[in-house]
């Protein structure tokens, strides 16, 4: 009852400036009842997290059904949520456990078949911007994608996690460590060491230099 | 220094975060020692090359498929919070019942009697009209199973599929 009268107040509050209020504000708002305050956070993380996660998964549609359990999951949480933490460290750590155990139940399916879905499933996804180049030099771009791709998709599941959180997210060393439940200090080893297995796999790639753009 | 010690700060160094301490190791490490010369050139190759790595955008159905499962949340007995509009809406009919009933009590009855039922009535009144916001969050509810109807079919088959 008393839920449902600071759910009223929350909706008058974040309608004003949505696009400016805090993450941490934002989800008191759902805790609260404001469905607009889900829908704001939605907005700000769908991507970023279904992104993510078809970079772990490789699997667009599981990227996807994933994505979404990580959003039921925090809209099932909201009653218990605690502003003590970033909001995006608790998403992304849903998230990165949730990305974790599926291929962890992967390994017990047949692989390689999902592989294969994944390299035709992504063909037309590649976003790569049309800058007015050439086929050719498109085609070489698409190429180097694809071998960018591959490296990192051949990196160890957490190599793999920690390196697209510390890459693409705007999280510092101890949310990333609290994400992945490591200590920073090992968090700095698995990412060193996933950096110089990219740089070792990417040599190749990088040896030619000045192409493309 | 050993190459392995200088190695947190040179992935500083590599994301940006480094403090000026650890650009001072990095670079005093680095200018007497050209393995790690070498290994920074080509990290930083590699960190520069996964600013390509592809991407995707959310397919169009994405919120309607989350709000579908919300819905189903809402219908299925574990989640408190979808329950209680619905636990509300029986308040709310019983609430009604009640006035209704003292309605037709108070016309039957002497005016004498008056006021103790007044004040309850417009207490049962208060109470439909705080739930009134309830059944507006009903409304929403409704509007979620309408969107189950619509990628009904295909969200099936793509939470099918990874299960495969
Ligand atoms: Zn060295």
């Amino acid at each position: 009852m008393s839920e449902l009268q600071l759910s009223t107040t929350a909706g008058v509050l974040y309608t004003l400036d949505r696009m400016t209020t805090s993450d941490v504000e934002l989800m008191l708002g759902v805790k609260a009842g404001d469905d607009a305050c889900f829908e704001a956070l939605l907005a700000r993380y769908r991507t970023p997290l279904v992104v993510f996660l078809y970079r772990m998964v490789r699997d667009r549609a599981a990227a996807e059904d994933l994505a979404q359990e990580a959003f039921l999951r925090v809209f099932r949480a909201r009653a218990s949520y605690a502003p003590d933490a970033k909001f995006t460290t608790w998403l992304f750590r849903i998230a990165a456990n949730l990305a974790l155990n599926w291929l962890r139940d992967g390994r017990r399916r047949a692989q390689e078949l999902s592989l294969d879905r994944a390299e035709e499933d992504e063909r037309p996804a590649l976003d790569l911007p049309d800058t007015g180049a050439t086929i050719e030099q498109r085609m070489l771009e698409r190429e180097r994608a694809l071998r960018i791709r591959e490296a990192v998709a051949a990196l160890p599941e957490k190599q793999r996690a920690a390196v697209l959180l510390h890459k693409y997210q705007d999280l510092d060393y101890g949310e990333i460590a609290r994400i992945l439940g490591c200590s920073q200090s090992a968090l700095k080893s698995l990412l060193f060491r996933a950096y110089e297995t990219l740089r070792v796999r990417l040599s190749a790639e990088v040896a030619a230099p000045g192409k493309g753009r | 220094m050993n190459c392995q010690r200088i190695e947190s700060a040179l992935l500083a160094v590599l994301d940006g975060r480094a403090t000026a301490a650890e650009k001072e190791q990095a670079a005093a490490h680095i200018a007497q020692c050209a393995d790690c010369a070498r290994r920074m050139e080509s990290l930083r190759d590699a960190w520069n090359a996964l600013d390509h790595l592809p991407a995707i955008e959310p397919s169009p159905l994405f919120d309607a498929r989350l709000r579908a499962r919300l819905a189903e949340e809402a219908v299925a007995p574990r989640p408190r919070w979808f329950a209680w509009p619905l636990a509300h809406l029986r308040l709310v009919a019983l609430a009604a019942g009640l006035v209704a009933v003292t309605a037709v009590w108070l016309s039957v009855r002497p005016a004498a009697v008056l006021p103790t039922p007044a004040r309850e009535q417009s207490q049962q009144d208060f109470a439909v009209v705080k739930n009134l916001p309830i059944l507006e969050n009903y409304d929403v509810l409704s509007n979620f199973d309408a969107l189950t109807a619509l990628p009904g079919a295909q969200q099936d088959a793509s939470q099918a599929q990874p299960m495969e």
